[in-house]
């Protein structure tokens, strides 16, 4: 007897389903199911990896929905049509853009209309005697499509219950189905599902009480097991049903909006004058053969493939940018073409760089082009407001991204509803920290945190705990992807709140997206280009410069990056990037690419990056296996580095078919949580064999691809991003002084702090002046006194000083110089705390002695009385006397976050010398291999990776010394590597091509030198 | 005025340390919503916890940790004992926190001096070590500020506070924010440099609340402060005029102790739950007896019905010479507790309860509760009579066709034919149910529940455990 489950739960109705869709869906194909719906609390969150799945083991899926209504009753609605789907989601649209975040809220007024196409089955209460009100609701309003959903779940009196169903089904005139109330796909799934019930009610498992499962019935049982429980009529109709839903995600067609076309115009037509006026402007004097070309070929693609609304509704949002004046710059796999170059949405020449189109845009693959526009992070919510106010929010809505366990919060949550105390979960929490933040938990890390793992409810909690990862919890928004369509989007998929307010999201995520090749444009956040944006207006303050202006190829430029003075440019300011630059010394805009993508988890622990340096040194030869490899591989010197040219090589070297190379792709980020990909190494493997690859060969690629597991860097986003690691070198290179007032106005953002900018300007020979009420703005300024510029520091540098009172002092200041304390609090009218925080940032210089005076002078201003500017109270003076200059670096530091006096270590560097610490620059002079004691300031501490060392910067007064601690040390001197503030080490200095670093052998924390440095600046604290 | 003041700061630490352990201990604060390191004990700060640190960051450092919330109830607790030991000294009794001051001047006189008082106060006092930071000044503040910052300082002359107290840093003395930062800004920190500033410009700064503070600090102003009294605890002792040898007999002069702790309670407006009485015999240990009474009470017949009742059980060793009645914690009468109709059946119900449990022993009366769990055999449990059940899960809707009659505990049934066995063999009625539960305490079941009857007719519940096979007896339908 065939069977299909209609009322069945995935883990995407939160907390409530035990199973994954793809596990669920594997299971009902695996039993003989003839269909499986899913059909997830109000949500559609989950059919899309359902829909992956029933491909994959082809199975029947039916795309449905379970709702409770406020007025009751508990109903499961199923789509029968592409008409119905629609209908489902609106519904769900309505529900939930009712409610806040995460809910819903529907009543049976809003299914009185607009379902014809779905088909309902009604969910009785388990109860001995129910009100039937709404049974007699529910078979007015579904007549000929409803049904009485029978679920017996062995919980006691199943008989009488089916009597009971079957009269007030013949009551009402509603036939009766089976279906299995589905919540797990195997029994064993029990204790997960009693866990997430436990989390859900925010109580223990001990006070789940009957909340909890009565058994492990409502998984998806054997047809055998169903045919002794049901009568078969039942089971019969359940395949009917199922029979009348065809509906097939499949069919969703989705048109990108024609807004942007004038008139009855056709888009291809539009986009072809577009681009032909922006050739115009690009190459005044004619555009070369060889682009006009590859115009000609990009544009037949396009219309080939009907992308033309897509590269319009682009152009659109950067043209709506570019009259804002907000600097923007697209990247990704339609970005670097030269039709985009020629619409504005990028910079990158095709001139310039060797870039195919069509291995972006692939006829055979059919996959969707994507364009990533990055815009200045301060003014990036000026564009998302512009498509909310375009397209209306029933047609424009920001992609979700599926928040799921991660051990910490799998531990948290785990540990709380097994009865663990808030002690013993923070514990739990703490022994997951840091580097143990993704994957599965490991039993020793539990010991090492003290836990008995012979305990029954540790093993339980481990257990658990590693169930639970990867489950989602729930929607947030995702950082910038845009879904637009011609249509209502709830045509397409239901509509949700986001915890942000004014915000909508859908309810799928970029996978989801991306499986049924939904196009989306991701609106991104870039400090960079703000900072570039700021640059170019010091540089230019008419503001007619453009990025396009900045002179190419300038070997200055490729000078100083190859000396590793990258300090704030973009990317390539790591650490990691500055140790790999004095070793690959770009010489040209393509070694920018290649060094944007190669310092990546991907190459790195797919172990590309020696190989390509020596490669790229000279040490060791280039080779190819074949003329096949050579074409991917030759830009790139035989090692692969980018994304794309991992997906190309399984094409050329193991045959994979286009189809199967973009599998590859996607589920490369998929391997490392769920395992999966033996599959494709054994294919991979075969594959390259036959074609005569040697085994060793094979599997070095393999290995390259599982790195890229991890984080693959695609060429086309690194093409986009070496133009702004160009372009932000240049600035640096020629004008230092703009590079830093531009960063240092663009905070927060990039790798460093203001005192590290502050710092690497002064190196550069420019002179810093301080903020001061009489000379700043809020921003940083340039000035220029006798013909040398420099830095003035902004109000905007003094912490806590709000924006409002800056502008007022600034705007009050055009009437004149203040010439005292009570004058600049009347004059900008400001209160005493702006006036405390200005004095203690030492930025009334002009007004009072020093720092001391100044705080004195100001802690008289009283904010409520009316201030009798002419006639200040005589007051005898405190007499107070000098600051000494630990108390100044140190109030400095505390107010602004720098000091232009020195550094505080300078002040130390006596004692330091007598513990035997040498400076960074002396360390600089000794030679490698040696032993060394050096010390300084803890400016960053890293640990990327699998956490096998931790990377910990330091600085001095003479510059900074970069430390490896491996993991056993770190493990065993946790204490400082966590806590010191002023560190000592002892360690062998290792030193090639320029880079240094220290392998620390043993640390020392002198942090205690700055308190005392504090208590000698007679400080409090 | 001499005034000595006694700091605890461990006292926080102490109130838990009562089980006496050799573990790193430290108690927590909230600062800004976090939960930070407010004091710890050797054991923890030689493994380098300290103060002010967040409890995430201490636990991170060292898991072993023991944290606890400062229970400030406790503390307030543990100084008034303290403080109802020093009594003795002086009746004029200050707090401030974590700091008791004790007005001396009058004990000195009696004591023959401040070194003797002190050496008598060590000798005599509670715990081990408690009286390390003391402090002695002429005023409480000076002496409360000491017995912190300087312990062990004595200053008889107000005249030597300001040099004694000049490099004490402001900031033991206030926490107020606005005069320590002005003080920070201008590189000042201790109380002497304070003194030294201009003090109408000063004053102009940061308001009059620190001059204040600074003149009652060197008693240039009085520094009222509330006294403490010691609360007020009921007992009565009576001396009865012939020994009695009969429990009953003590009925009646019971009658008097309990009047007057009526009255007692009467005057200060309170009830009371508990109540201790002692019998004194003249060769052996008194007898004691508890009484407790199921609702807070002051009816003197009420009482007394209920410790005429008790006397049943009482057996006395010896001849009563004396009898004490006390009760140390009674608490305030609250007004809407006190039912309008006495006579009402819940009234009757707890009466009728009281008696039945001073006839038969608290132990032998006792309640039944529901308790929601699917597993029969913990579905219910013993509890207080009258108890109500905790609100929370509700019962399992699987009960519903349980019977009654469950065993405590399941019982194993032989097999005979391969078909369970009872009183003969057993058919197999209908399936019940299946019940899989209760993994989360070890005790998964996995169960499918019958009826079944025995040969005579007899209505069993009988399962059979899915993962053995075998069959149990879980109750009776009859």
């Amino acid at each position: 007897m065939p069977y299909a489950e209609l009322h069945c739960i995935s883990n995407y109705s939160f907390l409530r389903g035990a199973s994954r869709p793809e596990e669920l869906v594997t299971r009902a194909h695996a039993l003989g199911y003839t269909a499986l719906a899913i059909t997830d609390e109000c949500s559609l969150a989950g059919v899309v990896r359902a829909h992956e799945q029933v491909k994959r083991v082809g199975l029947k899926l039916i795309i449905g929905t379970e709702l409770r209504l406020g007025d009751g009753p508990r109903l499961v609605l199923l789509a029968t049509n592409r008409r119905g789907y629609t209908q489902l989601c609106r519904l769900i649209t309505k529900g939930r853009r009712k409610a806040a975040k995460g809910a819903y809220k529907l009543c049976r007024k809003d299914l009185e209309n607009g379902l014809a196409d779905c088909l309902a089955l009604f969910i009785p209460p388990r109860e001995p005697s129910w009100n039937e009100a709404g049974l007699q609701w529910f078979g007015q309003v579904f007549s000929g499509r409803g049904w009485l959903a029978a679920n017996l779940l062995r919980e006691g009196g199943d008989a009488q219950y089916l009597q009971q169903w079957q009269a007030a089904a013949k009551k009402h005139g509603l036939p009766l189905v089976a279906t299995g109330n589905v919540c797990m796909h195997v029994p064993a799934r029990r204790p997960l599902r009693d866990l997430l019930s436990a989390i859900r009610h925010h109580c223990t498992l001990t006070q789940l009480g009957s909340r909890a499962l009565f058994n492990g019935e409502r998984h998806l049982r054997a047809l055998a097991d169903l045919q002794s429980l049901y009568p078969s009529s039942l089971l019969q109709q359940s395949v009917d049903i199922a029979r009348r839903c065809r509906f097939s995600l499949d069919e969703l067609r989705y048109e990108y909006p024609d807004d942007v076309t004038p008139g009855d115009m056709q888009p291809q037509t539009y986009l072809r004058q577009l681009v032909e006026k922006g050739k115009k402007e690009r190459w005044s004097e004619g555009c070369p053969d060889k682009v006009q070309a590859q115009i000609e070929h990009e544009l037949q693609l396009i219309n080939e493939l009907d992308y033309a609304a897509y590269f319009l509704t682009v152009w659109d949002i950067v043209a709506f940018a570019r009259k804002q004046g907000i600097l923007c710059q697209g990247r990704g796999s339609a970005a670097n073409s030269a039709v985009c170059y020629c619409l504005g949405i990028t910079e990158v020449d095709p001139a310039r760089m060797n870039l195919l189109f069509e291995r972006f845009i692939s006829r055979e693959r059919g996959e969707p082009p994507d364009i990533d526009v990055d815009f200045e992070h301060e003014r990036r919510e000026e564009v998302i407001q512009y498509i909310y106010r375009k397209y209306g929010r029933e047609r424009a809505a920001l992609a979700a991204t599926v928040i799921t366990y991660r051990p910490k919060s799998a531990l948290r949550d785990t540990g709380r509803a097994l009865g663990f105390s808030l002690q013993q979960v923070e514990q739990l929490v703490q022994a997951v920290s840091g580097w143990r933040s993704w994957g599965d938990v490991q039993g020793e890390w539990l010991e090492e945190a003290g836990f008995d793992l012979e305990n029954l409810r540790i093993r339980q909690l481990l257990w658990l705990g590693n169930e639970l990862l990867g489950f989602p919890r729930h929607l947030s928004q995702h950082v910038g992807g845009f879904v637009i369509s011609r249509g209502g989007l709830d045509e397409l998929v239901p509509v949700e709140n986001a915890a942000m307010p004014g915000r909508t999201i859908i309810q799928w995520d970029k996978d989801d997206l991306e499986a049924l090749g939904l196009l989306k444009v991701d609106v991104l956040a870039l400090g960079m280009l703000s900072a570039i944006r700021r640059a170019l207006r010091l540089l230019d303050p008419t503001g007619r410069m453009r990025l396009q202006d900045i002179p190419v190829e300038d070997p200055k430029v490729y000078a100083m990056i190859g000396r590793a003075d990258t300090l704030g440019v973009f990317q390539i300011e790591s650490r990691a990037q500055m140790s790999m630059l004095p070793r690959l010394r770009p010489k040209h805009f393509y070694d920018l690419v290649v060094e944007v993508a190669i310092m990546r988890p991907g190459p790195i622990q797919g172990d590309m990056v020696h190989p390509y340096l020596r490669r790229r040194q000279g040490l060791e030869p280039v080779e190819y296996p074949s003329d096949d490899v050579r074409e991917v591989l030759e830009r790139t010197l035989g090692v692969p580095i980018f994304q794309e040219q991992v997906i190309r090589l399984t094409m050329v070297a193991a045959g994979f078919t286009p189809g199967e190379a973009d599998q590859i792709r996607r589920s490369m980020a998929a391997w490392k949580r769920r395992g999966g990909m033996e599959i494709w190494e054994r294919k991979l493997m075969e594959g390259m064999r036959e074609r005569g690859y040697a085994e060793e060969y094979a599997r070095r690629i393999f290995r390259q691809i599982q790195g890229f597991g991890d984080y693959g860097f695609p060429e086309s986003h690194a093409a986009s991003f070496a133009l702004l690691v160009y372009v932000s070198a240049w600035i640096k290179c020629h004008h230092p002084a703009v590079f830093a007032a531009a960063l240092l106005n663009s905070q927060p953002m990039g790798f460093y702090a203001p005192a590290q900018l502050v710092g690497d300007a002064r190196k550069h020979g420019i002179q810093v002046l301080p903020a001061e009420v009489n000379a700043s703005d809020w921003d940083c300024t340039l000035e220029t006194r006798e013909g040398m510029v420099m830095l003035r520091l902004g109000l905007r540098m003094i912490k806590g000083l709000s924006r409002q009172a800056a502008q007022r002092l600034v705007l009050a200041r055009q009437s004149g110089v203040f010439e005292s304390v009570q004058q600049l609090a009347a004059r900008a009218d400001l209160k005493r705390r702006d006036l405390n925080t200005l004095a203690a940032a030492d930025a009334l210089h002009s007004l009072e002695q020093n720092r001391r005076m100044a705080n004195w002078s100001v802690a008289a201003i009283e904010d409520r009385l009316p201030l009798l500017e002419d006639a200040p109270p005589q007051e005898r003076q405190p007499g107070l006397p000098f600051p000494a200059v630990a108390e100044e670096v140190l109030a400095d530091y505390a107010h602004l976050g720098l000091s232009l006096r020195c550094h505080p270590l300078a002040l130390l560097r006596e004692k330091l010398g007598a513990l035997r610490f040498a400076s960074a620059e002396a360390v600089g002079r000794r030679q490698p291999g040696l032993m060394v004691r050096a010390a300084g300031l803890v400016l960053t501490r890293q640990r990327p990776g699998k956490g096998n060392a931790v990377f910990i910067t330091l600085e001095d007064e003479t510059g900074s010394l970069n430390l490896i601690v491996w993991r056993h040390l770190a493990e065993r001197q946790r204490k400082i590597v966590l806590g010191a503030k002023l560190l000592g080490v002892w360690a062998e200095i290792q030193r090639a091509d320029g880079v240094q670093h220290l392998i620390v052998r043993r640390l020392y924390d002198h942090s205690a030198l700055l308190a005392e440095l504090r208590i000698h600046s007679r400080d409090f604290h | 005025m001499r005034w000595l003041g006694f700091y605890f700061p461990q006292l926080p630490l102490d109130v838990f340390a009562s089980d006496g352990e050799a573990v790193p201990l430290a108690v927590t604060r909230r600062d800004g919503g976090r939960d930070v390191i407010d004091r710890c004990n050797s054991l923890a700060r030689e493994q380098g916890i300290c103060a002010g640190m967040p409890l995430p960051g201490a636990l991170a450092l060292l898991p072993g940790l023991q944290a606890r919330q400062r229970d400030r109830n406790r503390e307030r607790q543990a100084m008034e004992a303290l403080a109802g030991w020093a009594w003795q000294y002086s009746s004029r009794i200050s707090f401030d926190p974590l700091l008791m001051l004790l007005e001396a001047g009058a004990s000195l006189k009696l004591f023959g001096g401040f070194s003797a008082l002190l050496e008598q106060m060590h000798q005599d006092q509670p715990c081990m070590d408690c009286l390390q930071h003391w402090a002695l000044a002429p005023s409480p503040m000076a002496a409360s500020l000491l017995a912190r910052v300087r312990p062990g300082a004595c200053i008889h002359d107000r005249g030597q506070l300001v040099e004694q107290l000049a490099d004490i840093p402001l900031q033991n003395l206030t926490q107020n924010s606005r005069t320590l930062e002005l003080m920070r800004g201008i590189g000042l920190s201790s109380i002497g440099d304070c003194l030294g500033l201009p003090r109408p410009e000063l004053a102009r700064r940061v308001g009059p609340e620190l001059m204040l503070l600074l003149d009652r600090l060197l008693c240039r102003t009085p520094d009222p402060r509330p006294l403490w009294h010691p609360p007020e605890v009921f007992s009565q002792r009576l001396l009865l005029l012939s020994e009695i040898n009969h429990a009953s007999a003590l009925l009646f002069p019971a009658r008097r102790l309990v009047a007057s702790l009526c009255g007692f309670l009467r005057g200060r407006g309170g009830v009371v739950q508990h109540l201790q009485w002692r019998f004194l015999h003249r060769d052996a240990e008194p007898t004691l007896m508890e009484q407790g009474l199921l609702r807070p009470s002051r009816e003197v017949e009420h009482i007394l019905e209920l410790f005429r009742q008790s006397l049943e059980r009482l057996e006395l060793s010896g001849a009563v010479m004396e009898m004490e009645l006390q009760v140390a914690d009674w608490q305030a009468l609250q007004e809407d507790a006190d039912d309008l109709f006495p006579c009402g059946q819940g009234v009757q119900d707890e009466k009728f309860l009281e008696r039945l449990r001073a006839r038969l022993g608290s132990e032998a009366v006792r309640g039944i509760q529901v308790q929601a769990d699917h597993r029969p055999e913990r579905a219910w449990c013993y509890c207080e009579p009258m108890e109500t059940a905790e609100t929370g899960g509700r019962v399992s809707a699987g009960h519903a066709r349980q019977p009654v009659w469950l065993l405590p505990r399941p019982q194993l049934l032989s097999l005979r034919h391969g078909r369970p066995w009872y009183e003969g063999e057993l058919q197999l009625q209908e399936f019940s149910q299946r019940m899989e539960s209760g993994w989360w305490d070890g005790e998964d079941v996995q169960r499918d529940y019958y009826r079944a009857s025995t040969p005579v007719g007899r209505q069993l519940w009988i399962y059979r455990e899915r993962r053995s096979g075998n069959w149990f007896l879980q109750g009776f339908f009859d």
